[in-house]
């Protein structure tokens, strides 16, 4: 039988072909690099705030807002690397032990949190000089509930979504429990891990005083410390011991439930106001491929669809409620978004939504084929979070900077993602 | 970097010229042109020195064993594969000097097909129409019926079986009137139904003017279908036969062609 240490190796093998073999110089930057990087970008923002503005609150207000999206991300990310993986079909059909493909899960969200810890880590020193170092110790040790828990928390909520969506007996309680509104099988797969990280939010939130100098009373700090320490290391064994047992069944389920929901979408083009913006562009090939993106867009990834509008209230609602912690929260929500945009930027240059070596064979010129690309991630950008950040940043005039600088991250960063992957 | 090596068909005792193609470098009419092609994978050459002229009405049937690199010279002409050197001409339109202009007269089914799953039959077929600059929904709706594909057109390409995928492909390279076809292994895995009706298709485009080259396992499609018959191996061509002389092999007997194959082609792969 295969371990999990072989399947590891094969699997970084196949990764570091695909980046080798990507043209962009950008593309083989190692990720600790970047990730070093933006730590340390961050943290020079954070030092002009603290030094420059005399501004601590707000220093930490951001260091903390990005510390939970991006955690939290990669908590989002755990059915990715469980269950949705390129070749998932081929694993399912597989003699693998259920444990060793929990194992490998475990190890990627691991390295994947310890990227984004290592960002944060980084970017928390600092508050050092101006807070002391007390301050960044406890900051510190933030960072390591965050990572924890997007590590081990994570495989472990998308391992029970697993078990969830493969059990028909679950599947018929959850169906008497909900009526008319029960909601497709692989939706669990997205319910777990978002309780899961509700948690890590609130006990990050939590912790939040402390880590900022706020005395502790009573044993509520240790008490929430550990929990938070040790729920997503015994959550991780727990589903290590169940995972023979569960994982193949749900591997098989989800990919099969997959391929099914896929062989069934909904036949929409590109919506109105793409329509309406890609006239502008001004060749007709580059009008036909963003037109083609946006329909195998809308067909295959629809969850930014409802993800974009649903972000969009949460932010009017935000700004019509207002208080003292909107402005934090807002953040996360416009960062998250604008992540989000980027990600969903690397979908335009890939199968299924594009297929390089047809679109090589088609009378269409590369230079309009990516105007097209660029005009759906600029597009994107801006309704992503313009008429979010906008009636934010009204009401609170702090959120400008912040709805600036989401916005720039949507669309520059979504831009470089295109032009990575295209080479 | 260092120079490609060179497979053994390029050595002295095979030579480059093609057995039966002593004159076929400068076909009048010829709508394909391909000059000393090679292409190389690192410092493997997959294509090596590959000339073909293919004139308008002409059905190529492309043979060779598996890694002879029939599938990357296809590529090479479709423009989804960049040559190390040589020249390709589609119309008299060279594909280097004008490739938007090469690409929009010639159609290409690669193996496996490339298709966008989730685009309708139909809706693929629009979309590669529109990028020829050919957009024609009355020609492409017939098209489809002629190859089996009425009934599906308004499925997903994500769908289909293989032999369906296998004629889409086949009505995509066709679809926007194109004038040089190159089909990858398209006619495997079809029913027989399915086949004649390909072969039937394929027939009326050649017969419209269109340059049609086959690349098959299947020598008893390339015996019935084809006009020409081409054996790649290890990069180069090295059988070209046509017109009489081929017509005489054919009529030689059953099996014919595969001796004819089998003499011409090495054992082991380049």
């Amino acid at each position: 039988m295969i371990t999990a240490r072989r399947l590891l190796a094969w699997g970084d093998l196949d990764d570091r072909r695909r980046r080798a073999a990507r043209r962009s110089p950008l593309a083989r930057i190692p990720s600790w690099l970047v990730s070093a990087l933006a730590g340390v970008a961050l943290g020079a923002e954070l030092y002009r705030r603290l030094v420059g503005e005399g501004d601590p609150a707000g220093a930490l207000r951001l260091w903390l807002a990005l510390t939970i999206a991006g955690h939290v991300l990669i908590l989002f990310g755990s059915p990715h690397r469980l269950y949705w993986r390129r070749d998932s079909p081929l694993l399912a059909r597989m003699p693998i032990p259920g444990r060793a493909l929990f194992v490998l899960a475990l190890v990627r969200s691991a390295r994947a949190a310890a990227r984004v810890a290592l960002a944060s880590a980084l970017a928390a020193l600092a508050f050092g000089p101006e807070l002391g170092w007390a301050m960044v110790g406890r900051l510190e040790l933030l960072v390591a509930v965050a990572a924890l828990g997007a590590g081990g928390l994570g495989p472990a909520a998308a391992l029970i979504a697993g078990a969830v969506v493969a059990s028909d007996r679950a599947q018929a309680v959850l169906g008497e429990l909900a009526g008319e509104f029960k909601a497709p099988r692989t939706s669990w797969l997205g319910i777990v891990p978002g309780v899961a990280g509700s948690a890590l939010v609130v006990a990050l939130v939590l912790l939040t005083p402390w880590a900022a100098g706020a005395p502790a009373e009573g044993a509520r700090v240790p008490v929430l410390l550990g929990v938070s320490l040790g729920l997503p290391v015994l959550a991780a064994l727990a589903a290590l011991a169940r995972a023979d047992r569960v994982i193949p069944a749900a591997l098989r389920e989800v990919s099969a439930l997959d391929q099914e929901r896929l062989a069934h979408i909904d036949r929409v083009g590109a919506s109105r106001l793409e329509r309406a913006w890609f006239r502008a562009l001004r060749s007709a090939g580059a009008r036909l491929v963003a037109g083609k993106d946006s329909a195998l867009t809308r067909r295959r990834f629809p969850s930014p669809y409802f993800i974009a509008p649903t972000g969009t209230a949460v932010l009017w609602l935000m700004a019509w409620l207002g208080g003292d912690r909107v402005v934090p929260w807002a953040s996360v929500v416009l960062f998250g978004m604008a992540v989000y945009a980027v990600l969903m930027a690397r979908r335009l240059v890939a199968p299924p939504v594009e297929i390089p070596r047809l679109m090589a064979t088609l009378a269409i010129a590369p230079a309009d084929a990516r105007a097209a690309k660029r005009a759906a991630v600029v597009l994107r950008a801006l309704v992503w979070i313009a008429p979010g950040g906008v009636p934010l940043a009204l009401a609170f005039p702090a959120a400008w900077a912040i709805a600036a600088a989401a916005l720039a991250v949507a669309a520059l960063g979504a831009l470089a993602a295109l032009s990575s992957s295209e080479g | 970097m260092s120079e490609p090596e060179r497979s053994e068909a390029s050595d002295g005792e095979r030579g480059r010229q093609a057995r039966g193609s002593t004159d076929r470098s400068k076909t009048e009419a010829a709508v394909l042109e391909v000059r000393d092609l090679v292409v190389t994978y690192g410092k493997r050459v997959a294509v090596d020195k590959l000339s073909l002229s293919v004139a308008a009405g002409e059905i190529v049937g492309l043979l060779g064993p598996n890694g002879a690199g029939k599938s990357t010279a296809l590529a090479a002409v479709a423009g989804a594969v960049a040559p190390a050197s040589g020249s390709i001409a589609i119309g008299g339109t060279d594909l280097a000097g004008d490739p938007l202009a090469a690409r929009a007269r010639t159609g290409f089914a690669d193996q496996p097909p490339s298709l966008y799953d989730s685009f309708t039959v139909a809706e693929h077929l629009e979309f590669v129409a529109e990028a020829r600059g050919k957009p024609d929904p009355a020609a492409q709706r017939a098209l489809l019926e002629e190859l089996g594909l009425g009934s599906v057109a308004e499925r997903t390409c994500r769908e289909l079986s293989f032999g369906m995928r296998q004629r889409v492909g086949l009505a995509a390279a066709l679809a926007g009137g194109v004038d040089v076809v190159l089909l990858d292994e398209t006619l495997n895995g079809l029913d027989p139904r399915a086949a004649v009706a390909a072969r039937e298709v394929l027939t009326r485009a050649a017969a419209g003017g269109a340059a049609i080259v086959l690349s098959t396992h299947l020598l008893g499609v390339a015996e019935r279908l084809c006009r020409r018959i081409a054996i790649m191996d290890r990069g180069a061509l090295v059988v070209d036969m046509s017109g009489a002389e081929l017509e005489a092999l054919i009529a030689s007997g059953a099996g014919a062609i595969e001796e004819l194959y089998l003499a011409n082609v090495s054992d082991a792969p380049a």
